[in-house]
């Protein structure tokens, strides 16, 4: 378990936080009561690993989120070849494969104030070791669900990615600069 | 009665504007006197924070000004700002009221809206229209239960209203259903109810039928609305072009289709809230800018002018169409709305076993009906209505209206004891003395519903 970082990252210059929007690839992945060798044989024939511990996320090239019992992201990811797989792989079992591209986006939130800017805003315990590198979950920012992830887009431990609804990502993104005054962001 | 907290609980001394600073020194010395012991052994209550008074905003953090509740921003919210339109907050979201010209007042521009669709077309952003899709072997035998009318005999390709009731018989949502194929439908909700009727379609799946093979899939904020209509909204959809014949024949009123409008894949659903032709046109949020555009484009020189919320509202109201949570409370049952049919269904139904209490079955129930003003009379939103005669107690409510630019007269919906049974008796509106209404149909506009069938 890393230490928090304490000087700043070098893209992030003077600013102990930055707080970026993009856009992702997301699909999500629902599976009707999926068993163990549901996850096991799409491990295989889609060549990564399946998330089945809850709020546990796997990141080989392509990520996968553990959100529900019945239910995953998979962020990055060509999708017409994923949805074919994942078809053949689960044949009759029902499942529902959704793009949600349009509907979400990403906020990165890093540097060396990123954790205890998402504390002021977020109840739940960022820290390692109770939130690491293959932690995911979902819960409420600033009164907005969403989805956190750590980020290792920097290299560094102090990032976090958040999935938001697109439609609110541009208010929350204005209440994280807001909490981030404190930490001397401009 | 001898302690003190006693008597804070009993009394709620200690509580209030001085949190107990005068008044709990008065309590003391009350009770030490009736129980005859000095004020030290009375003792003082258990203090508790604050102690001092305490700003709001120390409580309130971030939660003031533009952060203090999250609001939703639509995917043509730039378009929209570009071309005059006044946004308000609808449900958390931020959507055009109405597009003001100069000089223009709100209500010219209302008006202005309404009689755009009526004679020409019009174009509402309907984006947040919730959207869930409902797949799987049982989603047919799930939403049968679900919805107050049946969905299963949906045939692939066709549209259906529905009403949804909680386990009261109570109306909680309305909206339209899309059979996309025979094991995948699209659940429409109203734009307040998206993100709590698929929290409550998973929760049913979830603790109660863990035996229907259905999932659960919210997409409502993935996807525009463009919403086209009026007499002049299919040659709108031919001049921006089409890949979907759009003939009355080839693309009748309550069924969808799927293709292409103005070179951008779409699904177009023909259902109306406004009684004229009308396509909502269902795009992916990064093509919606795009698309509209190309319909105000091209549907300009046609007489297409941009509606907002407030004329949408207006022509609903001309229609008589429900709109749940104005026409509804938190006591009304479809019967109460003119949906008795649902009785004759043979399958169990969520508020189904409710609808048959005897309290359901009163004939004197609050039932939706229409109001027709006698000699002028105003209808404002709101007013109690009474029988006339002695009689001074309410029989009723008014629960939408306004001035229609359609029929240059007030029109209005209310909510009166055994209405349905009551059409053509007057009322007397109670708060503006002396004027009257006659109880009429619920649509006051083209009550046989030809124009949105065209």
């Amino acid at each position: 378990v890393a230490d928090r970082p304490v000087a700043p990252h070098p893209s992030a210059g003077s600013r102990p936080v930055q707080i970026t929007l993009m856009r992702i690839d997301l699909l999500v992945v629902r599976i009707w009561r999926p068993t163990d060798a549901h996850a096991a044989e799409i491990s295989r024939t889609l060549g990564l690993r399946w998330p089945t511990t809850p709020n546990t996320r796997t990141c080989d090239d392509i990520r996968v989120l553990w959100l529900g019992p019945e239910e995953w992201a998979v962020v990055g990811t060509p999708h017409g070849v994923l949805v074919a797989q994942l078809a053949e792989v689960l044949n009759d079992r029902p499942h529902h494969v959704a793009d949600l591209a349009d509907g979400r986006c990403a906020i990165e939130v890093h540097g060396p104030a990123a954790r205890d800017l998402l504390s002021k805003v977020c109840s739940l315990d960022l820290d390692s070791p109770a939130f690491g590198a293959h932690s995911c979950a979902q819960t409420l920012l600033a009164q907005v669900a969403v989805c956190i992830e750590q980020t290792a887009l920097h290299g560094d431990e102090g990032g976090f990615l958040i999935h938001v609804d697109s439609s609110v990502s541009s208010w929350l993104m204005a209440a994280l600069e807001e909490a981030a005054t404190e930490f001397g962001a401009p | 009665m001898v302690s003190i907290e006693h008597l804070k609980r009993y009394t709620t001394l200690g509580m209030a504007t001085d949190q107990g600073k005068t008044s709990s020194v008065n309590g003391v010395l009350a009770l030490a006197g009736l129980t005859g012991r000095p004020p030290a052994d009375v003792g003082t209550i258990r203090t508790r924070f604050p102690y001092t008074p305490v700003a709001l905003g120390v409580f309130a953090g971030q939660r003031r000004g533009a952060l203090y509740a999250p609001t939703r921003k639509l995917p043509l919210c730039r378009w929209h700002l570009a071309h005059g339109a006044v946004l308000d907050d609808y449900g958390g979201w931020q959507r055009p009221a109405r597009y003001r010209r100069a000089a223009e007042s709100d209500s010219d521009a209302e008006r202005r809206e309404v009689l755009a669709v009526r004679r020409a077309a019009g174009l509402f952003d309907g984006s947040p229209l919730g959207k869930i899709e409902v797949a799987g072997p049982d989603a047919a035998t799930f939403l049968d239960r679900v919805y107050a009318n049946t969905m299963s005999t949906l045939p692939v390709g066709r549209l259906r209203y529905g009403l949804m009731l909680n386990e009261l018989g109570v109306i909680i949502d309305d909206g339209v259903v899309a059979r996309l194929a025979a094991d995948k439908f699209l659940v429409g909700t109203t734009s307040g109810g998206a993100t709590r009727i698929a929290t409550m379609l998973s929760e049913w799946l979830q603790c109660e039928w863990t035996d229907l093979r259905v999932l659960v899939a919210p997409l409502t904020t993935c996807f525009a609305v463009p919403t086209l209509t009026g007499p002049r909204a299919r040659a709108v959809l031919e001049a921006v072009g089409t890949d979907i014949p759009v003939t009355a024949d080839a693309f009748p009123h309550m069924t969808f289709r799927v293709g292409k409008v103005a070179g951008i894949d779409v699904r177009v659903s023909r259902v109306s809230f406004t009684g004229e032709i009308s396509y909502e046109i269902t795009v992916p949020n990064s093509s919606a800018e795009q698309l509209w555009s190309a319909l105000t484009a091209k549907g300009t020189p046609l007489g297409l002018e941009p509606v907002g919320i407030e004329a949408w509202m207006m022509l609903r109201l001309e229609k008589g169409y429900l709109h749940v949570g104005s026409d509804t409370d938190g006591t009304t049952s479809p019967d109460d709305v003119g949906w008795s049919q649902i009785h004759n269904r043979n399958v169990d139904f969520i508020g189904r076993r409710s609808l048959l209490r005897p309290e359901n079955r009163r004939a004197d129930r609050h039932q939706l009906v229409g109001l027709t003003p006698v000699n002028g009379a105003r209808l404002p939103i709101g007013a109690q209505l009474r029988a006339p005669g002695r009689d001074q107690s309410s029989i009723g409510y008014i629960t939408s209206s306004g001035i229609s630019p359609t029929l240059d007269r007030w029109v209005a919906l209310a909510m009166v004891k055994g209405g349905l049974k009551r059409l053509g008796e007057q009322v007397e509106i109670a708060s503006t003395s002396a004027t009257f209404a006659t109880i009429a149909p619920a649509c006051a506009y083209e009550p046989t519903g030809e124009r949105l069938r065209g």
